[in-house]
């Protein structure tokens, strides 16, 4: 069974249809990319597949997140199936934490409401050692500090790895990344992509990466899904549609890429 | 860090809340009784001159802080209270609902307070502290409710609420954990700038006539009768004055201070 089925799903805005039908399924262990300009419905996509569309906005169709029907369902009965199956990650870090919660104490809700479905209860040494064993395996440095810090006395890179780690906390089988790198310096960005492809590789996660950027998503995913305008233009390995794009849009993006680095590789 | 206004807030609240406390166990002079001759000059004796029967003026003033803090206090509480629940679920609520509430919300500030109070007195037995602090909390709760509503909103636009019900997060907790901690910083310094704004809303309803019944006299209600005397005794108006000036002024350098204090990038810093 697909951890992730999606078929002829629609997105409502208030005076017009966004995304208009789009089919795809992501199995366990998968690596999924969703990539399109700005307003092709990427992130519309994705966020109807947790139910967590914005406020006026319908999704139509259906969503099997894990087997369970997404579309049409109260927000009662979406919160049990949101944590262990899908957590997500998203692109501003300065808005991924909250402000006035120290980081230590972000970190130890996700550990908590885990350990409570699973029945463990954590206690004060336990739950320490848990925020110490997820800020390691995002590789941050100074772990002790860091619990007891707030969101705005660390950098952006170190956010959003917290971000990474609140997400994982969870236990989910699909973690959904809404660019995660794109508010992030270059240097910053290949350390968090790597990242993310470790740790999805050692938790066996599978992957929805939302992105506007090809190299980045040529990079950690397997399989791609181009959109523009609200629909799928291409969909394929991620090798086969960067280097033979069937579709005029696609070939658009890949050239302009490969301009992007032409110029780049002019310069040095 | 700029304290110094915060400190001079502080200083000329406690002076008033010590006066206010005071009175409850010890006054100079009996506020009911004859102690001097009538409109008397200030003196040691009595430092701030007598009333029209002789009454001990000082006293008088000092309860004035009890009944303007009680008031303020009451409508502070109320006005949160109310207007940070009407807020909070104006955000949740479903469009209809929503404007419902921003179209009444809209109704009740362009409502006049002295009139909702004058509505509120009549719907009663009568003035009272109760009614003052009725009306002018729901004067407040209609301006809190607002500024509430919008900064949750704000809030929950925010990436990591939407994380959090991701990880499976129910809207409750959300409000407990996240909304409320987040919104609060704002809306204290509001509760505090209007708990000024109700200790003179206060003396306004009572200078009318519609604040708490004699003889527990509020500023408002001193400043009226000492008004028909205030060539021959200017101290009548000048002592009230003064002490409403202070409290209101004081509150205002609180708040100021405390919106300084409590910005999360300068405070925690």
């Amino acid at each position: 069974m697909s951890l992730l089925e999606v078929n002829n799903l629609r997105v409502h805005g208030p005076a017009r249809e966004l995304v208009h039908g789009i089919s795809f399924s992501v199995e366990p262990g998968e690596r999924l990319g969703l990539v399109g300009e700005s307003g092709s419905g990427k992130s519309l996509t994705a966020m109807s597949t947790v139910g967590l569309l914005a406020h006026g906005l319908r999704a139509e169709g259906s969503v099997l997140l894990g087997g369970h029907q997404v579309i049409g369902q109260s927000d009662r009965a979406l919160v049990p199936l949101r944590g262990p199956v899908a957590a997500v990650v998203f692109q501003d870090p300065r808005s991924a934490l909250d402000p006035l919660m120290r980081l230590g104490d972000q970190l130890a809700h996700p550990i908590r409401r885990r350990a409570k479905r699973e029945g463990r209860s954590m206690s004060g040494p336990q739950l320490r050692a848990e925020q110490l064993r997820w800020l390691d395996r995002v590789s941050i440095a100074d772990p002790e500090r860091i619990l007891t810090s707030w969101p705005h006395e660390v950098s952006g890179g170190q956010r959003q790895r917290i971000a990474i780690a609140m997400a994982l906390a969870c236990g989910p089988r699909l973690l959904i990344a809404d660019e995660p790198t794109t508010a992030l310096d270059v240097t910053t960005q290949a350390e968090v992509l790597d990242l993310l492809d470790t740790l999805a590789r050692d938790e066996g996660l599978a992957l929805l990466f939302i992105s506007h950027d090809l190299p980045v998503v040529a990079r950690i995913t397997d399989r791609v899904i181009v959109m523009q305008h609200g629909r799928a233009v291409e969909e394929g390995p991620v090798r086969q549609v960067f280097t033979r794009p069937r579709d005029t849009y696609t070939q658009g993006l890949v050239a302009a890429a490969q301009q992007l680095e032409a110029a780049v590789r002019g310069m040095q | 860090m700029k304290k110094t206004t915060l400190w001079i807030g502080a200083i000329l609240v406690g002076i008033n809340v010590v006066i206010a406390l005071l009175t409850l166990v010890w006054l100079p002079y009996d506020p009911t009784a004859m102690s001097g001759g009538r409109l008397a000059a200030p003196s040691w004796a009595h430092w701030a001159g007598t009333d029209r029967l002789g009454r001990d003026y000082f006293t008088q003033v000092m309860i004035g802080a009890r009944i303007a803090l009680t008031v303020g206090v009451g409508a502070a509480l109320l006005g949160g209270l109310i207007g940070t629940t009407l807020g909070v679920l104006a955000a949740f609520a479903q469009r209809g609902f929503d404007d419902a509430l921003a179209a009444t919300l809209d109704i009740l500030i362009a409502f006049p307070t002295l009139l909702l109070a004058m509505l509120v007195v009549a719907a009663s037995d009568g003035a009272s502290l109760g009614t003052a602090i009725l009306a002018i909390g729901i004067a407040m709760s209609a301006i809190i409710a607002r500024l509430v509503r919008i900064l949750t909103k704000r809030v929950l636009a925010q990436d990591y609420i939407t994380a959090a019900r991701c990880s499976g997060l129910g809207w409750g907790r959300i409000v407990l954990v996240h909304v409320l901690p987040n919104i609060a910083p704002t809306v204290l310094v509001a509760i505090a700038l209007q708990f000024g704004l109700a200790v003179i809303a206060e003396a306004s309803l009572s200078y009318l006539g519609l604040g708490a019944p004699p003889p527990n006299a509020s500023w408002g209600q001193l400043l009226q009768s000492a008004q028909s005397t205030v060539f021959n005794a200017p101290i009548g108006v000048i002592a009230p004055g003064l002490a409403l000036m202070a409290l209101v002024l004081g509150i205002n350098f609180l708040a100021d201070g405390l919106r300084d204090l409590l910005d999360p990038e300068r405070g925690a810093a």
